[in-house]
């Protein structure tokens, strides 16, 4: 086998493992984004409503906020709804972006693991305020 | 030897690593330092599998672009004018 031969080979292999390497890898990242249940039984729902250009977060007691709040350590079922156009809720320290599509109820559970604020971003394009609909992730010691 | 001298691998070589370097300053530095840190188990697991990503992409853009880099230095022909005079 010749140089040029054994160069082919390597790339060929080289390539195909990279290739199903990182697929392979990337199940349980996937699994992690799309299993409701990812982090087991949620200890609460919060039902989040995005609309132009707002954020409202409806607490099972009834109480409604501008910000979502939750203490350290909860597991929280988010239940995401809009009743205009399509928005996104986005926090970027999560590493996760949901599309939040009218008529639909998107659920994603998140865990509150890290005391402190961080902000919540519209991250779809969803008219001219867009880039003002932003809001804050409280988590309460 | 085959096809190629061990100065032409010293020159590939150090064409991929070279720009494998490039690449690493202009994409962000060591593992998205830019990119703010993960606040739960699952952002880490996320951040973990975007920055194997990063590398092993960076790692073929290199080999690719570093050969590259490579057959310029090798098939130049340094006697030809270069541009329009």
């Amino acid at each position: 086998m010749d140089t040029l031969e054994k160069l082919e080979w390597a790339t060929i292999i080289g390539g195909t493992v990279l290739l199903f390497g990182l697929g392979a890898l990337a199940l349980p990242v996937l699994d992690a984004l799309d299993n409701p249940d990812y982090y087991g039984e949620p200890d609460y729902v919060v039902k989040v409503e995005a609309g132009q250009w707002y954020w409202k977060f409806i607490y099972p007691d009834g109480s409604e906020s501008g910000e979502l709040k939750i203490k350290n350590g909860d597991i929280v079922r988010l239940e995401l709804e809009s009743p205009d156009v399509i928005h996104s809720f986005y926090v970027r320290e999560m590493g996760f972006k949901v599309d939040i599509i009218p008529g639909k109820t998107r659920i994603h559970v998140i865990s509150a693991e890290t005391p402190g604020e961080y902000w919540i971003q519209c991250a779809e394009f969803c008219g001219a305020y867009h880039g003002g609909m932003t809001t804050k992730l409280v988590i309460e010691e | 030897m085959g096809i190629l001298s061990t100065f032409d691998r010293i020159v590939w070589g150090i064409s991929v690593i070279v720009t494998f370097v490039v690449l690493f300053i202009v994409g962000g530095g060591w593992l998205l330092s830019w990119y703010p840190d993960p606040i739960d188990a699952r952002a880490a697991l996320i951040a973990q599998y975007f920055n194997l990503v990063y590398i092993a992409g960076m790692f073929v853009s290199a080999l690719f672009v570093g050969t590259f880099f490579y057959f310029i230095f090798k098939f130049w022909d340094r006697e030809q004018p270069a541009g329009l005079d």
